[in-house]
């Protein structure tokens, strides 16, 4: 039975490794690299691992044009309300410095964190840590960023937002002439983006990666 | 058919690496996260966010989520009179899909996290399949409860036009995002590899000898 300390230092080549499923403990062999694109618990059926051959290089594109987006997203109001002659808008930061300034902080908090803090933070580590990956050298300071990137990722919820505004959009129409804004456009964009970039990578193969130029 | 725990491997669950682990607690040698058989203390988290999460559940469906003023005068709306709201006013799958968002959505959750810990705790050996794919479920589901607090959040912000019309969150906004912090926490410290131990305990005791090559 190969033990588990020799199961990562083969680097090409298909190679037969142990892995332990996520949801269920079982432990079961995976072949490096794998045939197909999501490898399933043959007990559970979780997702044991996600693989693309490309994946980093695929990420850290999707990566830089989500992060476009989210600036373009963050820098003009995400709608405009005309009622009765007053034109009235905002933008994604004025709705939390709204909130803030209303006897309401931990709600302010909450969606700063989750619309906000978080999907920064997760765009801006992963090109920290996957840009000079591709230029061949170790970031400094990777392992401790990546376990960062690992607690955010569940409490990004740019797509949970964005429905949000459409629910808002939809509320006011009855009272108001509602003039969707370039924000608003650029998270529609955005939510795909965000799931194609977060879809691919498997942080065993940033791992790996950062291994190899160890 | 093994699992991990029972050759003594642990999986990491940042980086995905199968490891040695002679004690109940130590470090993954790749990226030096905390590493265990099984989520510390699971059950009794679990539980504790739990009880509190459906505490809050009360005050945050009783409670005004969004104060609305007008020249006619103040109106308060809970979620639920929210959603009546939407519907007598026709606009009956917008009305749907906040109603399954934020009043179905962490109802069904805390129930499925409670049958999961109560099956759990009984060492049940029933339907793993299912109740895995529960799991599943309620760490998809859960970020979407989220809905309601930025639909106020986006109207609060647009809608202020001095003594027109203005629209406030209520207390309610308050406890029902604490509502989904902790329903988000209570699914994160569940383990669901406790779903699947009693049937691998059960094998162990019913033959197959399992201490082999070292």
């Amino acid at each position: 039975m190969p033990s588990a300390s020799d199961s990562a230092s083969a680097p090409a080549g298909a190679s037969f490794e142990l892995i332990a499923c996520h949801e269920c403990d079982q432990l079961q062999q995976l072949r490096y690299p794998p045939a197909s694109r999501i490898v399933r618990c043959c007990r559970c059926g979780g997702v044991v691992y996600r693989y693309h051959p490309d994946a980093l290089n695929r990420t850290l594109a999707l990566t830089v044009a989500a992060l476009l987006l989210f600036i373009v997203a963050n820098a003009f109001p995400i709608v405009a309300i005309d009622m009765q002659g007053n034109v009235l808008s905002t933008s994604m930061l004025g709705a939390i410095e709204h909130l803030w300034s209303t006897h309401v902080p931990v709600v302010a908090i909450m969606v700063a964190l989750t619309t906000l803090v978080v999907p920064t933070l997760t765009m801006l580590l992963l090109v920290y840590v996957l840009a000079p990956l591709q230029l061949g050298y170790r970031p400094p300071g990777a392992p401790a960023l990546l376990r960062l990137l690992h607690l955010s990722r569940p409490w990004g919820m740019i797509e949970v937002y964005l429905l949000g505004i459409l629910v808002s959009i939809v509320k006011l129409m009855a009272y108001a002439s509602v003039i969707p804004g370039a924000s608003l456009w650029a998270l529609i964009l955005l939510i795909p983006l965000m799931a194609a970039m977060m879809g691919t990578l498997h942080p065993d193969q940033i791992w790996r990666r950062l291994e190899q130029l160890a | 058919m093994t699992t991990a725990r029972r050759m003594r491997l642990a999986g990491c669950h940042e980086c995905g690496q199968l490891s040695r682990l002679p004690q109940q607690h130590g470090h993954c040698p790749r990226c030096g996260a905390a590493l265990h058989f099984r989520k510390p203390a699971s059950l009794a988290r679990t539980w504790a966010y739990l009880i509190a999460a459906m505490i809050l559940y009360i005050p945050a469906n009783t409670l005004p989520m969004m104060i609305t003023g007008s020249i006619v005068g103040t109106q308060s709306d809970t979620i639920l009179s929210g959603v009546v709201y939407l519907w007598t006013s026709g606009d009956w799958p917008i009305a749907a899909l906040v109603f399954f968002a934020s009043i179905m959505v962490p109802l069904l959750k805390m129930i499925a996290i409670l049958l999961l810990l109560i099956t759990c705790q009984r060492r049940s050996r029933w339907q793993p399949q299912q109740r895995i794919k529960l799991y599943r479920l309620v760490e998809f589901v859960g970020r979407w409860s989220m809905l309601d607090i930025y639909v106020v959040t986006i109207l609060a912000a647009l809608v202020q036009v001095q003594s027109l019309a203005s629209i406030a969150a209520g207390p309610a906004a308050v406890a029902f995002a604490v509502v989904v912090v902790l329903t988000m926490l209570s699914a994160m410290s569940f383990d669901p590899r406790l779903i699947w131990d009693p049937l691998d305990d059960g094998q162990e005791q019913t033959g197959e000898p399992h201490e082999s090559e070292h």
